[in-house]
Order: C-alpha cells, then sequence, then structure tokens
C-alpha cells in the first residue's frame, strides 16, 4: 500500500473543487426547495451529515437552505482540527461513529440526514440506513452516497492479488451484501462497473423499503426523489428520499418537484457529469443554447454526448477560479 | 345423511396425538419449568405482583410468602406450592382441559397456551395425581395415562373432593411416577439437579428477587442473572416502548470485567426468562448487528415484554424461545439493535488499538462498578461512554521487532546485567539511544 491509499478522502482532494459534487449538492438544494409547496419547509429541519474538514454541504445547507440546527458526525481522531474549521456556532460536533449518534437522536424532529460515505456500500452502512429508519420521524429525508467502484475496500485490497483473484474478491464482497435483494442472487454482470451503480440503487431502495416495513407507524413509505451517479474521480452512487405516507405522497405529487429533470424515482441512476469547458464556451453555450440546438451548430466542435451532459447540469454547472487571497 | 356421513373425513384429535407426538420437541427441564409456571402463575395472580417494575427500581418483596418445591428422584417427580390453590371450578373448565386457555387474559400472567401443565404430565410420567387446596375446598384427581389413553372418553374425574386443607397454606401438590424410562435416565444422570438449578436460577431471576422460594430436592435456587457495568462515564442505555398491548423494556450494556461469561441477549415476557445469552440471528446477530464475535462477549442486552393479554407476547409455547415474526418482537428488534450498535462499537474499539492498557475503555471497565440490573438508571438514554482525555506522552505503542539471538546477547554484555530479558534490553537500547540522540 503506498502512503497515498492510506490518505483519508479528505486528505486527498479539496472537496469544495469536486464540479459533479458541487453539481448534485446545488441539484439537492433546488429539489428540497421545490417540496415547500408539499408542506416541508426544510429550514425547520436538522441537517444530520458528515462535515468532514471543509464542511462543505453545511455551508451550502445553512445559506441555500437556511438550515440552523445541524450535526456533524466524525469518526476520524481529529477532534481539534474538525472544531478548527467548524463554520458556525451552532453546528454541534460528534466525534463519534454514526451508529453512536442515532439512538441519541430527536425522534420528534424532521431531519435531513445525508449519509455521505467516501467508501463503498459494506453491512455498516446498512445497519446506519435501518438505524435512522427507526428514529426519523415522518418528513424527514434520507440521503445515502456511497463509493459505486466495483473494487475492495481499503483494508482488504492486496497488490499481490492477479487480476482474476481480485475481481473474484469483489463479486464475493457483492455477493455477500447484496444476494439477498436479488431473487435469483446476484450475477457477474451486475458487479462491472457500469451496471454497479444501478445494481446499488436498486438494493438501496430495496433495504430501504425492507426497513420501513417494521416501522410502528403501518404504510410509511419512502418517496424517492433522488438517484444519481457520477464520478469526479471514484465513481459514486447516492439515493435519497422522504420517510413519508401515502398522503404525503400525494402533497408531493402535486407539488410538482417530480417534474424536475433531474428526480429520479425509478432504478436507473441519473448521470450527472460536467464536462471541462473553457469559460467563453460556457458562456457562449448558455447565450444560444437551446434544448433543440443540435452538436453541429455549435460554434466549435462538441461532441453530442458532451453537449448532452452541459444541458443536463447547465444551471448548476460550477467553474473555479484562483483567487489570491 | 347416511351418505354424507359415509363421506366424512375424521379430523378429530386422538389422544396419542397430545401423549405422544406434542410431546416429542419439549426437553424434560421444560416440562419441569411448565409446572413452576403454573405454580407461579397462581401466585403471581393472588399477589397481584408485576415483577417488571423491578427494573424501574422499584423495590419489590410481594413473592416472599411463596415456595414452590420441586423434587426430583429416579422414582418420581414432585412440585409441591403454597402459591393459593386450583379452585374446583378452574379444574373442571380449564385446567385439566388440553389446549383450553386459561383465565379471560386479563393479567400479566404466566399461563397462555392451556397446554404447558398437561403436556409435562405426559411427557415425564404414566401416573399423575393432582392435589389442591383453595381457602374453600379441595380435590384430588389421579390420572393413570395407559387406562386414559384406552377409553373413548376424554374427561378425567375427581378421584376425591372436599375441605380446604388443614394446617397449610393452600397450594397444589402435583406427583408423578411411573416416569418413562428416558426420563429415569436422564434424572440419573449426576449432574441433573444442578443443570436444572441453572435453568430455574435464570428463568425466574426476577420473581426470586421479588421473594419467591424456589427450592429443588430442598435446595434453594438464587438468582442469576448478569450485571451491568456502570459509572459516571459509561452508562448502559435504556429504552422504553408500547407496541399494541404490550410493554416493552430495553436495556444495553456490557458486563463487568471480572464476569468472563460470553453474553449476548436475554428477554423476558411477563418476568419469565425466555431466551437466555442468545447471540443467534433470532436477536439480530449477523442480520442487523454483525456477527456475534469473542470481542462482543462482554455485551449484555435485556428486553422485557409485559402484558395483561399474554398471547400478544412473542412466547413460543414451550417459553424457550420467541416468536420472530410477531409484531411487538419486530418492533423491539429495531430499538435493540439501534441500542446494541454504540455498545458493540464500545467493545469493538477496546481490540483496535495495540497495547492492552493503552485503551482508555479498558480503563473506564477497570474503575466501573457492577451494578444489579434493579438498579439501572429508570429513564431512557443511549449508551453512553465518557472516555477519559489524555496527551500524546500518555499512549502507549507496542513496539516489536526481531534480532538475533547473538545481538541480543552482545547488547546484554554491553549493558552488563546477567539475566535480563530480551525485552528489558531492547528497552534498554531504545532508552539510550532517546537520551543520547533525541532532542
Amino acid at each position: 500500500m503506498s502512503s497515498r491509499d492510506r490518505l483519508e478522502s479528505y486528505e486527498k482532494i479539496n472537496y469544495l473543487l469536486r464540479p459533479a459534487k458541487q453539481v448534485e449538492r446545488k441539484i439537492l438544494i433546488e429539489t428540497l426547495h421545490g417540496l415547500a409547496p408539499a408542506g416541508l419547509a426544510l429550514r425547520e429541519y436538522a441537517y444530520l451529515g458528515f462535515g468532514s474538514i471543509y464542511f462543505a454541504d453545511f455551508i451550502l445547507f445553512h445559506k441555500l437552505l437556511y438550515i440552523k440546527e445541524m450535526i456533524c458526525v466524525e469518526k476520524s481522531p481529529i477532534p481539534r482540527r474538525m472544531k478548527f474549521n467548524k463554520p458556525y456556532r451552532f453546528v454541534k460536533l460528534w466525534m463519534q461513529r454514526m451508529a453512536d449518534v442515532i439512538p441519541r437522536l430527536n425522534r420528534k424532529r424532521r431531519y435531513l440526514a445525508w449519509l455521505d460515505y467516501d467508501y463503498g456500500l459494506n453491512e455498516e452502512v446498512l445497519q446506519d440506513i435501518s438505524g435512522l429508519l427507526t428514529v426519523l420521524a415522518p418528513g424527514s429525508i434520507l440521503i445515502v452516497t456511497v463509493d459505486a467502484e466495483p473494487r475492495l475496500p481499503k483494508d482488504q485490497e492486496d497488490e499481490e492479488l492477479s487480476g482474476t483473484e481480485r475481481s473474484d474478491r469483489v463479486f464475493d464482497l457483492f455477493r455477500h451484501l447484496l444476494s439477498r435483494f436479488f431473487e435469483n442472487g446476484l450475477k457477474r454482470n451486475q458487479v462491472t462497473r457500469n451496471a454497479l451503480p444501478r445494481t446499488l440503487a436498486q438494493s438501496l431502495r430495496l433495504h430501504i423499503d425492507t426497513e420501513l416495513a417494521r416501522r410502528r407507524e403501518i404504510g410509511t413509505k419512502f418517496l424517492q426523489l433522488f438517484n444519481f451517479q457520477y464520478a469526479d474521480g471514484a465513481q459514486m452512487l447516492t439515493v435519497g428520499g422522504i420517510v413519508g405516507d401515502e398522503a404525503l405522497e400525494r402533497r408531493v405529487a402535486a407539488s410538482g418537484v417530480r417534474n424536475l429533470p433531474f428526480v429520479q424515482h425509478g432504478d436507473e441512476p441519473f448521470r450527472i457529469a460536467v464536462p471541462p469547458l473553457t469559460l467563453r464556451e460556457r458562456h457562449w453555450l448558455e447565450r444560444y443554447l437551446e434544448d433543440s440546438t443540435a452538436s453541429e451548430n455549435i460554434a466549435f466542435e462538441l461532441e453530442p454526448e458532451v453537449l448532452d451532459h452541459f444541458k443536463r447540469v447547465a444551471r448548476h454547472y460550477p467553474h473555479y477560479h484562483e483567487i489570491l487571497i | 345423511m347416511n351418505d354424507l356421513e359415509a363421506d366424512k373425513i375424521d379430523a378429530n384429535p386422538s389422544k396419542e396425538f397430545f401423549v405422544e407426538i406434542i410431546t416429542r420437541d419439549l426437553k424434560i427441564a421444560d416440562c419441569l419449568l411448565d409446572l413452576v409456571d403454573n405454580s407461579l402463575d397462581h401466585a403471581v395472580g393472588e399477589a397481584e405482583i408485576d415483577v417488571m417494575t423491578i427494573l424501574e427500581k422499584k423495590h419489590l418483596s410481594g413473592l416472599k410468602r411463596y415456595r414452590i418445591d420441586v423434587e426430583v428422584s429416579e422414582q418420581s417427580i414432585h412440585v409441591f406450592d403454597n402459591c393459593g390453590g386450583i379452585s374446583r371450578d378452574e379444574a373442571k373448565r380449564e385446567v385439566f382441559r388440553l389446549g383450553v386457555t386459561s383465565h379471560e387474559a386479563t393479567r400479566h400472567g404466566l399461563s397462555v397456551y392451556g397446554i404447558g401443565m398437561k403436556r409435562a404430565f405426559f411427557k415425564l410420567g404414566t401416573l399423575v395425581r393432582v392435589e389442591s387446596s383453595t381457602r374453600k375446598e379441595s380435590f384430588v384427581v389421579v390420572i393413570d395415562v395407559d387406562k386414559w389413553l384406552a377409553q373413548t372418553e376424554w374427561s378425567f374425574e375427581f378421584t376425591d373432593q372436599g375441605a380446604p386443607w388443614k394446617g397449610t397454606l393452600p397450594g397444589t401438590k402435583i406427583g408423578i411416577e411411573k416416569l418413562r424410562p428416558e426420563i429415569k435416565r436422564l434424572v440419573a444422570v449426576p449432574t441433573f439437579t444442578q443443570d436444572l438449578m441453572a435453568r430455574l436460577a435464570s428463568s425466574y431471576a426476577l420473581f426470586i428477587i421479588a421473594g419467591l422460594d424456589l427450592r429443588v430436592n430442598g435446595k434453594k435456587v438464587e438468582s442469576t442473572i448478569p450485571q451491568i457495568a456502570a459509572d459516571a462515564g459509561l452508562k448502559p442505555a435504556r429504552k422504553k416502548l408500547r407496541s399494541g398491548k404490550v410493554d416493552i423494556l430495553i436495556l444495553a450494556g456490557v458486563t463487568p470485567r471480572e464476569d468472563r461469561e460470553p453474553r449476548g441477549w436475554y428477554l423476558f415476557c411477563n418476568g419469565r426468562m425466555v431466551l437466555e445469552a442468545d447471540r443467534s440471528a433470532l436477536t439480530a446477530w449477523g442480520d442487523g448487528l454483525p456477527q456475534w464475535h469473542t470481542k462482543y462477549g462482554h455485551f449484555v442486552g435485556y428486553a422485557y415484554f409485559r402484558s395483561d393479554d399474554v398471547y400478544s407476547l412473542p412466547w413460543t409455547t414451550t417459553k424457550q424461545g420467541i416468536v420472530f415474526e410477531s409484531r411487538a418482537y419486530q418492533e423491539a428488534l429495531s430499538e435493540m439493535v439501534l441500542h446494541a450498535r454504540p455498545v458493540l462499537n464500545f467493545l469493538s474499539n477496546l481490540y483496535s488499538e495495540v497495547e492492552e492498557q493503552d485503551v482508555p475503555g479498558r480503563q473506564l471497565l477497570k474503575t466501573a462498578k457492577s451494578v444489579p440490573i434493579t438498579a439501572i438508571r429508570a429513564k431512557d438514554g443511549s449508551f453512553e461512554v465518557k472516555l477519559p482525555r489524555r496527551k500524546d506522552s500518555e499512549i502507549l505503542v507496542n513496539v516489536q521487532f526481531q534480532v538475533s539471538k547473538r545481538n541480543i546477547e552482545r547488547a546484554r554484555q554491553a549493558i552488563g546485567t546477567e539475566g535480563l530479558s530480551a525485552r528489558k534490553v531492547a528497552e534498554h537500547a531504545f532508552n539510550y539511544f532517546l537520551k543520547h540522540e533525541a532532542q
């Protein structure tokens, strides 16, 4: 293992500079605002997340969703660094694992909970989801993000492994985790790099539905809003939605939020890709771009696929500049 | 009509079904526990006591005047109690009927399926004598199982009935003779009494705490139930909830350091333990919780189910298991998992660091007090650990490396102390280096 492999993800990459992730955050915010007509006022929610040292989602959700009660969970032993970087006094810092925090949550409070893991699906992730679905009050929003690369977890990776050995182990790992979600067991072609995000989305949905069926309020259902895949490096998958019931489902349907192009209730993830463009290119596209514009009418060379990617994220496209401060 | 009669399919139960079949999966200890349940059910009813309140830190002694004696020999099995006795009316309507559930199910008793006592009779022997006296009357019923099987009639008859017993408290005496050969053999095993006492000690732990005098062949059974470690920095989890007609209380924490038994989940229904130290998928191990592992040996969890409607409790007919699918149990299970995970994380962390004395969690366990479950905080809360803060200089790291025997010998000679262990030699060398080269 090189020393780089041992680094935590926050040490490898500045979270603020991950364009696809940033688009995801902005899409989440737009969608969550759209829930207001359904009676879900996000400003009254409490946010529960893994802030990491950048607190990127905390800052954004406070500024754009107006959330004022926030809990940051961090399991790495860096209490002073976390405290030092904490952007607001009202952010509560719990230096524990998510499992330790869940029993302490207020069961009458609505939470926006984002389990934004920087590793792949494992038993602990499934257990965290189960735990949250036991305590989250109706109307709460649960979002789960996991790494969706068909690879071994860091502690099981071994450079000596041959290609087939590694792929066998990867398959065993997912078969062990996910077989129960598929009637005929898990097939090898469900864990290829292309297929894995969808496989994970299906599994997460089934896991969530199973857990909700155990809840004391009969008729609780998961109103899925999010199913994204994106890659700023590693391929990631996000599934999210509302812990609701039929009445809320009708209100959400009436709110129109489900007409947003990136709201996804099915198993097929919505792809967020942020094609690199120059500032001039972006401005030209924003000015002249209509839905019908074909790539051959564009003032410069742009593959139809890239154009399509841009169209999907145009309003949320982030741009980065160096500023000397 | 005759045609219809001829076409009828006989679906009547047979006596053999009760005598031979439903007794098959039963163990001898389960039968004896069934008989004790029966006695205790009357005591609990008469004393109007709810042992679950013990866990709300209430002192209970309401069962002090009750005594149940189990006497087992190769010739016979007897259970005597002074728990109030069975009325003739009760005997006629319920007690001897097979599968007729007792009472109007309006109190938190131990009698549920109307099967335990009779099944125990059939399993243990073929000659049964039941004598009982209330404050008003008494009766005797003798059942010769072989004769009963031979007759078409299903009923039993009073052998004698009359005035209440004089000089003794009302109660019931059950005697079983002509023990079945397999029972005789098991009873003759030298550890039988001890094993039985251990089962009774845990199954009726709460009742014994509430004063019940339970004896096997004259020897008093003491309650055994694991204690929980607690301290200012270490608090067990507690959660109370209600599911339908069932009150549920969940406790989870760690056992004290001196408790070396691997524990697990302990489940109770109306005070009676139905699952002991469970480490299976029934209590979510490997399915909601990680697989059980020796590092979780100190985990202990209790789940108490209490209801006036005994049918809504998740116990099985043998009271040796849990009805997994029941609503009350499913709701409890979600909470059990929720509150167990922080405990398991705590225990897991004890093993993640290198050197034993280095782990602050272990320090916490060392200083924690051993607290009986009756003295745990009576307020809901999750498992709490407050680890003592440490400076970097206090954190120890285990260093391990290999050198040749010859070089250790050379170093030892250089130090000049004979018989110095290799480890001491290495420590000396390290400290020497620090002193001369560091800073």
